[in-house]
């Protein structure tokens, strides 16, 4: 491999140059996670104020809907889903709903499309789910008010998610720094040994026989990843969800708010599950594009990390601030 | 590589709280303002009708157990029920209106309910609040702006704006641009752990002048 060859050749020439293109690589993978930062914010005020105006509207046309449902109008039921759809779509459209979360650890830990849009439909069906549920207990078990439930979920679910989210970008900073480490302390001793490439394959080098493969390792960690993804972000039920679900139940037509929910919870996944591909799409260009510049798994592994670092850190600090104003 | 890698990160982030609170909001109220003037001319306070969304009306029907026909229509009693229902002011809400006159925040005193209707299924409620010091029509223009802080509840003047015949009124739409643009700016040179975020729910409010001349 001729990159290898230089650098045996002119060692600190090499290293330069490496350097420099783990920088630009850097850079780039900060740029595509500005364009989804953007798209997760809302892309900015327009975005929002366009969303918001949508959902207006829908909310104006669902108290319609659910009158005709209710006096068993042909059609409304499916009306219904249509509107809920939309208001989760215009919904979502705006920040929030674990776009931020989302397409943050798509940048950082790459992962198929399929992974990571699954991981972001399953976390809106459990946003639907966790609002279910939180006015079944509050209804049915507690005798709870309306304010009492709608304020649960903005002065308690909603810091709880935030905390939870502030922690995984931690534990990505923390999972970053460690492998950074472990591969500057081994580069220091191995660096006359001859070692083989495994570009594809950023964690898979100088295999450890005793305990499990990395295969396996890694499937854990996905498993494990997955889980907690999807758990800090339903663990916020929606305010418009729960707005739904309480008249529905007063009005005596509740398992049709249920659904309502979960047709709220498709049309929030249509815009988080965009993001997720963005995300991992966005990782994989500019890494082929290093890859390509730059044979060789340690200095993919040294961005790769970085970028999981910057990510982690950012998402720690927005949702540490976002709690400090709840708090 | 270095920290400033992630300063596009940064600046992005930077916009993301007040972004995530300009996105949420829940309920929409159509706004309309009358400026009050006494009989001795001055300014005495301004009325302020609330038109709730159709589902936030239909919410506050259920909860309350009234329309148990699903018409959007109120008997007289049920309507009687309904006065007043969101006249119970918390300690510190200010009731999402903001008064000022030059340099200086303008107090308002209790609101006064003055009535409350129900028009095409949506309620529509009407209140006085009084400014604590009367303020004369002539000078500077008086500056009102409806909105919530937090952006739960989402206010736009569709109602309108009413001033007495002497007075002229100049209604500035929000510029979004320079609120995300104030935004980055107050934010700049702030350490990121800084707790207090600036508090900019305002910029993203239309901005209503009033300049009234000598009374004819």
């Amino acid at each position: 491999m001729t990159a290898r060859d230089d650098i045996a050749a002119g060692p600190d020439g090499g290293r330069a140059s490496r350097l420099a293109l783990i920088a630009v690589g850097v850079l780039a993978l900060s740029l595509a996670g500005l364009a989804v930062w953007l798209f997760a914010l809302g892309g900015m005020a327009r975005v929002s104020v366009w969303a918001a105006s949508g959902q207006r509207e829908v909310q104006n046309a669902m108290a319609g809907s659910l009158r005709a449902l209710k006096g068993g109008q042909p059609g409304a039921m499916m009306g219904l889903m249509g509107l809920c759809f939309a208001y989760g779509f215009f919904h979502a459209a705006g920040p929030g709903h674990g776009k931020l979360l989302i397409g943050g650890y798509g940048l950082a830990r790459g992962g198929t499309a399929l992974r990571l849009a699954g991981i972001a439909l399953l976390a809106s069906l459990g946003q639907a789910l966790s609002a279910v549920l939180l006015v079944r207990a509050g209804i049915a078990l507690l005798d709870w008010s309306r304010e009492r439930l709608t304020s649960a979920a903005e002065t308690l679910f909603a810091p709880l998610s935030w905390a939870a989210v502030g922690l995984i970008g931690l534990w990505l900073v923390l999972r970053a720094t460690r492998r950074l480490w472990r591969d500057a302390r081994r580069s220091g001793h191995d660096q006359d040994h001859h070692h083989h490439d495994h570009a594809h394959d950023h964690d898979a080098h100088c295999g450890h026989r005793h305990g499990p493969t990395t295969d396996e390792v890694a499937r854990l960690t996905g498993l494990r990843d997955a889980v907690v993804l999807i758990g800090a972000i339903a663990i916020r039920p929606c305010t418009g969800a729960l707005f739904l679900l309480i008249i529905t139940w007063r009005m005596g037509i509740p398992w049709q708010g249920v659904a309502g929910t979960f047709a709220m919870a498709a049309g929030t996944a249509s815009v988080t599950v965009a993001v997720a591909l963005a995300a991992v799409v966005l990782r994989r260009g500019a890494f082929d594009r290093l890859s390509h510049a730059m044979p060789g798994d340690r200095s993919l592994l040294r961005a790769g990390a970085l970028v999981e670092a910057t990510a982690g850190l950012l998402i720690a600090i927005t949702a540490a601030t976002l709690l400090m104003r709840a708090i | 590589m270095s920290p400033l890698r992630s300063i596009p990160f940064a600046a992005a982030l930077a916009a993301l709280p007040a972004a995530e609170a300009a996105a949420h909001p829940h309920i929409f109220v159509d706004t309309a303002l009358r400026v009050v003037m006494d009989t001795t001319g001055e300014i005495s306070g301004i009325e302020v009708t609330w038109r709730y969304d159709e589902l936030y009306s239909l919410l506050i029907f259920e909860d309350m157990g009234l329309d148990s026909d699903y018409d959007g229509k109120l008997t007289e009693a049920e309507l009687k029920q309904l006065q007043g229902f969101d006249m119970q002011w918390v300690d510190g809400y200010e009731g999402d209106l903001y008064l000022s006159r030059g340099a200086a925040p303008l107090k308002l005193g209790k609101p006064q309910p003055k009535q409350t209707i129900i028009r095409d299924g949506r309620i529509e409620t009407v209140h006085f609040r009084p400014l604590a010091a009367p303020q004369p029509g002539q000078g500077e223009a008086l500056v009102l702006r409806a909105y919530d802080p937090t952006f739960y509840t989402a206010y736009d003047l569709t109602g309108g704006v009413r001033v007495p015949e002497a007075c002229k009124v100049e209604i500035q739409a929000a510029d979004l641009d320079a609120a995300y643009a104030r935004v980055e700016k107050e934010l700049e040179g702030r350490p990121q752990e800084t707790e207090d975020y600036p508090e900019v729910g305002d910029a993203f409010a239309d901005t209503v002048s009033v300049r009234c001349g000598p009374a004819s």
